[in-house]
Order: structure tokens, then sequence, then C-alpha cells
């Protein structure tokens, strides 16, 4: 578990970017892989099997955290004191960043959390993860020119909300 | 050439954002996660759900039925009212006739 436990939580707190989310995730990974470990068929390798189980706990997180913010919505308009900054994130820092870069990166990761998921899933194994391009199409199921496609979409996409983030930090 | 020199920066400050997370280090979790895992495993609880937003739902659901059931009554209404309509005027039209022909 150990091998794994820093890939996992480093995977999920990138993707989710919320300290204590990323914990429950990590947890929820190990206890899903304890309990079936047994059908592992090692058709891929753990490693992969073990990243898409964390990749896919990731995702249904966002999802609910999306479905929370869309309710979260809904009740505001019936609890007048519903306040924003419940569902509002302050921007997240990552502890794997160096001192110096942290600003930039602030920056970055607020311009990851808004591409499509597929996008930023593809995103982070590549640039935070730094997997191959070959292991990431293992994991996610999709050949490796979907995997190509995607990054280089992700990229045109950050370059585009990181310009609007630029133009918006002049402006002030 | 001022904005060129604008695009140029802000280029060169997109591409650093960027590069910011290369050479990033894993973060760790918590010391524990091990052995947090093993008590989950040990001692299984059910899965926290979110609950739905009851109340929301039934008073958003209470009111497209009393809007669905305003507007059928609405139709039926002004149907009605269309169809009395016509039949007065042509049961007007019928006795204006049958006044001239008596004439």
């Amino acid at each position: 578990m150990e091998e794994y436990q820093q890939k996992v939580f480093n995977t999920a707190i990138s993707m989710v970017q919320d300290h204590g989310m990323a914990e429950d995730i990590s947890q929820e990974v190990f206890i899903t892989v304890y309990r079936s470990v047994l059908s592992f068929n090692e058709r891929s390798s753990m490693s992969t099997w073990i990243y898409r189980i964390t990749v896919n706990k990731c995702l249904d997180h966002i999802r609910a955290k999306k479905r929370l913010k869309r309710t979260g919505i809904l009740s505001s308009l019936f609890h007048k004191d519903t306040s924003e900054e419940v569902h509002n994130k302050p921007s997240f820092d990552h502890p794997g960043i160096e001192m110096e870069r942290k600003e930039k990166a602030r920056y970055l990761f607020a311009a990851i959390e808004s591409l499509p998921d597929n996008q930023k899933t593809v995103f982070i194994l590549a640039h935070i993860e730094e997997l191959p391009q070959k292991n990431i199409a293992e994991i996610l199921n999709l050949s490796i020119k979907a995997v190509e496609s995607l990054l280089q979409r992700a990229k045109v996409n950050l370059r585009k909300k990181l310009g609007v983030i630029y133009e918006g930090k002049l402006n002030q | 050439m001022k904005v060129m020199e604008n695009n140029t920066n802000k280029e060169k400050w997109i591409d650093d954002v960027l590069g910011s997370v290369q050479g990033i280090s894993m973060a760790q979790p918590r010391t524990g996660l091990y052995e947090q895992v093993v008590m989950k495993l040990s001692n299984p609880q059910k899965t926290r759900k979110i609950p739905l937003p009851i109340k929301q739902l039934a008073a958003a659901a209470m009111l497209l039925l009393a809007l669905n059931v305003g507007s059928v009554i609405y139709f039926m209404t002004q149907n009605k009212k269309t169809a009395v309509t016509a039949s007065e005027h042509s049961m007007a039209m019928e006795i204006q006739s049958v006044t001239t022909y008596n004439y």
C-alpha cells in the first residue's frame, strides 16, 4: 500500500483540489482495492488498475460536488442566508509545488479546475503524475491518439483560460 | 508596438504558469492512512448518503403541477367560450334570417 499511497493521494489532490477530500478518496480507493483484489485479472498492471480506480473515484466526487453546487443554487432560492462562500473554493495550493512557483501554480490549478473532466484527467496524469501517454491510454481505456488529442485540447483551453486571467490581472 | 509587447509578456506569463508544475514533488497524505483503511475494513460502516433537498423538490413539483393544471383549465375555458360564442353567433344569424323571412 505504501508504494501506491503517494500516487493515489497525489492524483486525488490534484484532481479534486481539496486535501480532506483527497484523503477520503485515498481511503476509498484502498478499501476498493482490498475488497476486489481477488477479481483483479492482471490484464493490466496493478499500478494501472489502482490509477483507474483513483480516477473513477475522483470523477465521482467531482460530479457529486457539482450536483451539490447545483442544489446549493436551488436551496439559495429558498434560504436567503445560504452564503456563496460555502460553495466557492479558495485558490488551491498543491503541497508539492516549490515556494517560488506557488502563485503561478495557483493560477494553473484554477484553470485546470475549469477544464472538462476528460481533459483535466489527461492533463493531470501527464503533467503532474508525469505518466507516459501509453499508460494514460491504458488507465482511461482510450487509444494513444485519443490521449494525444485530449492533451492537445487541454493545453489549448488552458492557454485561453490563462490568457483571460492575465487580461483580468492587467485590468485590475 | 505596445500591443506586441503586451502579447509577448502574456505568452511568457502563460508559459511560466504552464511550466510551474514542472518538477513537482508528490503530495504526501497524513500519516495513519493505512491504519484508517484497516480500521474501516474491519468495521465496515454504511456509506453516508447526501440527503436530497426533498422540500425544495416537492415545492418545485407542486409549482409545476399547479402551472400545468392552471394552463389546462385556462385553455378549456377559452375553448368553451369560443364554442359558446360560435353557437350564439349561428343562432343569432338563424333568428335574423327567420325574422327576415317572416317580414
